[in-house]
């Protein structure tokens, strides 16, 4: 398959300013934003809700439009959404008049991919995710794991150059996101595309990226980019223990820490 | 949920309901659906109504009311044999279901696109509610005066009375069932690369599918009743002419096997058509928010 994706994201002076609709005040959630992902990378995003995490995201999806600034992929100023961008959602977003397979075989088909392969490829993606066996099966009959791996192995099957990943294993229980965590990392490892993973857990984000791109309270921007210098392959089990692990998590908590309003920090100690 | 095995022994239900075609079995604290048993629904459904038959045919042999006002069931069935032979019948109820299925066709037709178009489009919206909503206020029976005046007496008066009862239902139903599918579905076709055309086929459409088919079904029933009321007065064929023209010679026979008649066929589009189509799309569908 596909080694590694040859296609970096530079993100030049972003900014979005929005009306809130209940007081029309404008609100910056993003400013002066300035971040450049490296082809074949695995960048996190961490900071604290309400840093734009989510909305730059979109921004590089091109589901929302920016106020300010550029996002280049491959070198183009991005306008739209395209499939050279998959996404994979917190809420999986599958949709569920479709079985697994033909949530998969989604994107080749409205490519115009001939049925009988598209179905082989979707099949693939499936296994690849572990998920052999559960092509006829229709989203609500999976548990919440196997719906993201299905979400996973659909924008995968797309082979989209950037996969942008939006909190995708924040609503399921702590030792299926070990699972999917480590899944995540052996298909990446298998299929390097340019991944920006957006997350508000700090272990999650250390265990999985090269990169960890720290953004701050609103207006969002980017404070600090930390690399991540652990071997690979990367296991929960052997990493439980790591020293340099620990040492990373705490410098990228203090970080974020240093993003939560002081008075916030005092009322959760005061409590 | 889960299908109670045969023989298996449980508590007694809390309740018992019929929900979209299934029977819908509360214990405590657990759920059933089943299939409603052929056998028994039917028995279950023609009971009742005979006792009805039973009541009505005491009181007609008692002969309170004469019998040209209040004919005996008898009466009505020998009415309605003399009516089978003779084809009228059958005239006159494909009268009445062609006009439904024309009306029918054209509301259709023109509240799906118009309902998407409505459902996805901010100024779509902002140019059409303000007189759909006005419009709905309207029962489809205030049109048949201005129906009769612009396409005269038949065919025409009527389908135009049936689509304006259809119309509204499913484009109601259609706008709000694409107001509900999830963001992130829409989001999730974009970055597969769904063109604005693919969108409405592959996921506007089949996500707002379960709240169309309740508005084809809720239509469907204003259409009928608009049927009958239109024919009454705007043609000269049909279930409802035939009622209505029935009085003028006292035969409240042939009125009350209309009447029946009307029964019948709206439970049989109801119970072969309709509540299949939801049933399935329920079911397929399961939870499309969950």
């Amino acid at each position: 398959m596909n080694p590694t994706s040859t296609v970096g994201v530079v993100v030049e002076d972003l900014e979005k300013v929005y009306v809130d609709p209940q007081t029309a005040d404008e609100v910056v959630a993003i400013r002066g934003l300035n971040l450049e992902i490296q082809p074949g990378e695995f960048l996190s995003i961490i900071g604290p809700s309400g840093c734009g995490k989510t909305t730059f995201l979109h921004m590089v999806a091109g589901l929302r439009k920016s106020t300010g600034g550029r996002i280049l992929v491959d070198g183009r100023p991005i306008s739209r959404p395209g499939a050279d961008r998959g996404m994979v959602f917190q809420d999986y977003a599958l949709f569920p008049w479709k079985t697994a397979l033909e949530n998969v075989e989604f994107g080749l088909k409205i490519q115009g991919v001939a049925a009988r392969e598209r179905a082989e490829i979707a099949a693939q993606y499936l296994q690849m995710v572990g998920l052999d066996g559960f092509q006829r099966k229709y989203p609500r009959e999976l548990s919440g794991g196997m719906q993201q791996r299905v979400a996973l192995a659909r924008a995968l099957a797309n082979k989209p150059a950037v996969l942008l990943m939006d909190e995708p294993f924040a609503s399921v229980d702590a030792l299926t996101r070990i699972n999917l965590q480590e899944l995540l990392l052996r298909v990446w490892e298998r299929e390097r595309r340019t991944v920006i993973f957006v997350t508000h857990s700090v272990e999650e984000a250390v265990f999985l990226s090269e990169r960890v791109a720290v953004f701050t309270a609103r207006p969002g921007r980017c404070q600090e980019v930390v690399s991540i210098d652990l071997p690979g392959p990367r296991r929960w089990a052997a990493l439980q223990s790591s020293i340099r692990m620990t040492e990373l998590r705490r410098h990228l908590f203090e970080l974020v820490q240093g993003q939560v309003p002081v008075e916030l920090q005092l009322a959760e100690r005061g409590a | 949920m889960r299908e109670a095995s045969v023989g298996e022994i449980r508590e007694l239900p809390i309740s018992v309901r019929v929900v979209n075609g299934l029977l819908k079995v509360v214990y405590r604290g657990q759920i059933v659906l089943k299939q409603v048993p052929g056998a028994h629904t039917l028995l279950s459904f023609v009971f009742p109504l005979a006792l009805i038959v039973l009541v009505w045919g005491v009181v007609a042999a008692l002969e309170v009311y004469p019998d040209y006002l209040f004919p005996s069931p008898l009466k009505v069935a020998a009415k309605g044999w003399e009516m089978t032979l003779s084809g009228d019948i059958f005239r006159h109820s494909a009268a009445s279901m062609f006009r439904l299925g024309l009306g029918f066709a054209l509301g259709f037709g023109l509240a799906l696109p118009l309902g998407i178009l409505v459902g996805v489009n901010r100024t779509a919206s902002a140019l059409f509610t303000p007189p759909t909503v006005f419009f709905q206020a309207i029962p489809g029976l205030a049109w048949v005066p201005l129906a009769i005046l612009w396409l005269g007496i038949g065919h025409k008066a009527v389908t135009f009375i049936i689509f304006n009862s259809v119309f509204f239902p499913i484009l109601f139903n259609t706008i709000l069932g694409i107001r509900s599918i999830p963001e992130n579905m829409v989001n999730a076709a974009l970055c597969l690369g769904a063109s604005p055309w693919v969108l409405v086929k592959e996921v506007y459409v089949p996500g707002a599918l379960p709240s169309i088919v309740a508005g084809v079904r809720l239509g469907s029933g204003y259409g009928w009743r608009a049927l009958i009321g239109g024919e009454m007065i705007a043609t000269s064929t049909g279930l409802g002419f035939m009622i209505f023209d029935a009085r003028q010679f006292l035969g409240t026979d042939v009125v009350i096997l209309g009447m029946v008649v009307i029964g019948i066929l709206w439970l049989l589009t109801d119970s072969v058509i309709l509540r299949p189509l939801e049933r399935r799309t329920v079911l397929r569908w399961g939870t499309v928010r969950g």
